[in-house]
């Protein structure tokens, strides 16, 4: 099961892309999720959230917003 | 009739040249305790004789029976499986290689030319099976960005299965163009 959540700005991440998955990965393990694997795809400004189940539509919130905040704090935006 | 005798005066310095008796000599080589060499070559004779013997004769079967099990395989030790029709104890070397987790697939992982990251949940892969479904070579960096030379290729339209110790990122770009491909992993 995968989610995508797509990001805004895809200039600065053009400008500036984010190579470390694994650095995203471990901010969603913090935040109680247990990804099978992250995918950032720069060049489509989007992220791909692997699972081994469905999430529930709170969880599914919680994991956009987290990969929002992960996301904003990188290119250095405020909420 | 022809005497022969050796000069007194020469005889005498080479009687003074003998410093102890033979009989000091003799009680110098025995020793305190007395020891003739026989008596040494029967006591040697005896710890020869004590060490050329069984080990089980040396240490009771109660004592080894007791040391039995305690010392800890560095290897590890399968217990009570069963080896050709007989259950037994074997010697195992565990091969850190071997997957032992459930299988993934990740597909449809979009390539461009601007460098993209997937990562793999610990431990990390330990088979990595990277399929390119485009017509263009993916450059590929493991556990970190794609490298600015003699990167490793996944050709157009091919498969590479990669064994490693432990894949935890993979990151992609294309020269030109783009493509996508799909990511294996076993861990």
């Amino acid at each position: 099961m995968s989610y995508e959540i797509p990001l805004p700005m895809p200039e600065e991440l053009q400008r500036k892309p984010i190579t470390n998955a694994a650095e995203l990965h471990r901010f969603l393990e913090e935040q109680g999720f247990k990804p099978l694997s992250v995918a950032i795809d720069n060049a489509g400004a989007k992220v791909r959230v692997f699972f081994e189940r469905e999430l529930a539509e709170d969880e599914k919130k919680v994991l956009f917003e987290a990969v929002l905040d992960f996301y904003r704090e990188r290119i250095g935006v405020e909420r | 009739m022809v005497f022969e005798f050796l000069d007194p005066s020469y005889l005498k310095s080479k009687l003074d040249m003998l410093d102890i008796s033979l009989s000091s000599l003799r009680n110098a080589l025995m020793g305190a305790d007395n020891r003739s060499l026989t008596d040494v070559y029967n006591i040697v004779n005896s710890v020869y004789g004590r060490l050329d013997v069984a080990l089980s004769t040396r240490a009771s079967e109660a004592t080894l029976s007791a040391l039995n099990n305690k010392i800890p395989s560095p290897l590890g030790i399968i217990a009570n499986q069963d080896v050709i029709g007989t259950t037994t104890n074997v010697l195992a070397v565990v091969n850190m290689l071997t997957p032992a987790r459930q299988p993934y697939t990740m597909q449809n992982i979009a390539v461009s030319t601007t460098e993209g990251s997937t990562s793999i949940a610990a431990p990390g892969a330990k088979i990595l099976v990277i399929k390119n479904r485009g017509d263009t070579d993916v450059l590929i960096g493991i556990n970190g960005a794609v490298p600015a030379t003699n990167p490793l290729v996944v050709r157009a339209r091919t498969v590479k299965a990669i064994p490693h110790r432990g894949v935890t990122q993979v990151n992609y770009r294309v020269a030109s163009g783009s493509t996508t491909i799909d990511i294996e992993y076993y861990n």
